[in-house]
């Protein structure tokens, strides 16, 4: 009953730490009208403070490091990480870049892996589904 | 005016998917890669044509007859493998639900 | 007291409207009709963080800007039962609610809070006026400080009727005028830095707040007898704020200013002259 709440009005707050933006365009085009997440309860918010399910895009670089950890703490209790792309993974094709520090799970703890390059915005769904059924 | 528009946008169909509660089958899609052991002839093609190294052949598994393994990872889902194969033993699926909690389910390390 | 509970399951509905309605000019589909509810319920289960350099009293606020808008749902004069207010306090405590939002910016020692917290105050410069002189101007008309009973509509009044329509709109922050929650789109103004149960409390208090300045804008320039009748009046004129919402994009706080200070004051010091030459 307790996390039931959760479930049903998820909010999400985008993190792009530094890849190129298709996993973003993507992301955003899950609240478009065709594949409208806000009849689901989810909202996109502006501030890491709302939110509840970090969704962070890219692969880490040297510049983001400490500022994803930092949204990190600053999202109350019962979170949950998304990691979007095979960027986030990986590495993906940035993998032997001059400024890249590695997939996202050097830094933060990530509770699921969403592959794709980039995935669908019915992936990003399920995606985000299964981190839901995680918080239980 | 816009107000007429939105007032008639009231009153038509939404163009929303149903997607969580109905599954979707898309047309063309590039999705899993599968493998194919019975007609593979180990011409390591596809490892050599991935641009993003996520093909590999591991010598000792099956037997020492070798294996193809997929990281999905890192996988950039292009095809190239797939579209060079000689024997056509790398299949394309539809499959996009590959969302997961552990890296090795997708072959990552 | 049934004044109070009319006001709460109304506030609830009236933002469970706006977004759909929204989400149907977009041909979206929009949230099921309990989704305010829970969006208010899983917040009072969240943690209560709040930055090292922000003030302790930060999550004071939000219960004083629920009193505040509680007091006058639950002193409303609607239709047949009485009211119990008199002019002076109602402007007291609509003042209050929108400098508890600045207060809110100030006290939470961010950036983003600031920048909210300055256009709130600019704003609230502007729209004061005409809706502190609208309402006096009823005052005048009807001869009576008194808010115990809904006033009838005279054509006289027709202008002030239309400055507290802007303004009302103004302080509601909806477009064109919602540049304080301007950054809510990007970040969240005034907001950001609050959490969990403070932010429930402080949402709720601004969804009451959109119910109670329908209902005081129909009850004081065409008002009815009929409880039934006045809430369904307040329902349309804040479907009337939803459309204008739906169609107009948001405008800069220069062009905002400018058109408060050279339009909607001047008709309402306009409105106030007329009411009471007419009193003569």
């Amino acid at each position: 009953m307790n996390m039931d709440l959760i479930k049903k009005s998820p909010w999400i707050y985008h993190l792009n730490t530094g890849g190129c933006i298709g996993c973003d365009i993507e992301l955003v085009a899950c609240i478009t009208p065709k594949y409208d997440i806000e009849r689901l309860g989810c909202l996109l918010k502006g501030s890491p403070r709302h939110a509840d399910i970090l969704v962070v895009t890219g692969p880490l670089t040297m510049q983001t490091r400490e500022r994803a950890k930092r949204v990190y703490d600053q999202m109350p209790k019962k979170k949950v990480v998304v990691a979007l792309g095979s960027c986030g993974i990986t590495g993906g094709v940035f993998k032997e870049g001059y400024c890249e520090a590695g997939p996202i799970d050097k830094d933060i703890h990530v509770d699921i892996y969403v592959p794709g390059c980039p995935p669908r915005p019915e992936a990003i769904i399920y995606g985000i589904k299964k981190a839901l059924e995680k918080l239980q | 005016m816009l107000l007429v528009d939105v007032v008639k946008s009231w009153f038509s169909r939404a163009s929303t998917t149903k997607y969580p509660r109905v599954p979707d089958k898309p047309k063309n899609y590039r999705g899993k890669i599968e493998w194919d052991d019975k007609k593979c002839i180990r011409c390591l093609t596809c490892v050599r044509v991935c641009p993003s190294y996520a093909v590999k052949f591991n010598k000792k598994a099956l037997h020492e007859r070798g294996k193809i393994e997929i990281d999905h990872g890192k996988c950039i889902y292009c095809y190239m493998c797939v579209e060079k194969c000689p024997v056509n033993a790398l299949i394309g699926t539809k499959e996009f639900e590959l969302a997961t909690d552990d890296k090795r389910e997708l072959g990552s390390a | 007291m049934i004044q109070l509970a009319v006001t709460l399951v109304s506030a609830i509905f009236l933002i469970w409207l706006e977004r759909k309605i929204k989400a149907r000019s977009q041909y979206r589909v929009g949230p099921p009709i309990y989704q305010p509810i829970l969006d208010l319920a899983k917040l009072f289960q969240k943690q209560n963080l709040r930055s090292s350099l922000s003030n302790p009293l930060m999550n004071f606020l939000p219960l004083i800007s629920l009193l505040a808008v509680a007091l006058i749902a639950y002193s409303l004069p609607l239709g047949n039962l009485g009211g119990s207010i008199d002019i002076i306090s109602l402007i007291f405590l609509f003042a209050l609610t929108s400098l508890i939002y600045v207060f809110a910016g100030l006290l939470s020692y961010s950036h983003y809070g600031f920048v909210g917290a300055k256009r709130e105050l600019i704003q609230f410069f502007s729209y004061e006026i005409p809706f502190a002189l609208g309402i006096f101007s009823v005052a005048i008309f009807a001869g009576t400080i008194y808010f115990y009973h809904p006033f009838p509509f005279s054509i006289i009044l027709v202008p002030s009727m239309v400055a507290f329509y802007l303004a009302g709109l103004a302080k509601l922050r909806r477009s064109p005028f919602d540049i304080p929650n301007a950054e809510q789109e990007i970040v969240s103004g005034s907001l950001t830095e609050f959490s969990g149960p403070s932010l429930s409390v402080f949402l709720l208090s601004e969804w009451m707040e959109a119910f109670v300045i329908c209902s005081v804008f129909v009850d004081l320039f065409f008002g009815f007898n009929d409880a039934l009748i006045s809430v369904a009046l307040s329902y349309m004129v804040f479907i009337s704020f939803i459309l204008i919402d739906v169609v107009t994009p948001r405008v800069r706080l220069d062009n905002m200013i400018n058109f408060f200070r050279k339009f909607v004051i001047p008709l309402s010091v306009f409105g106030v002259v007329l009411c009471y030459l007419w009193t003569l």
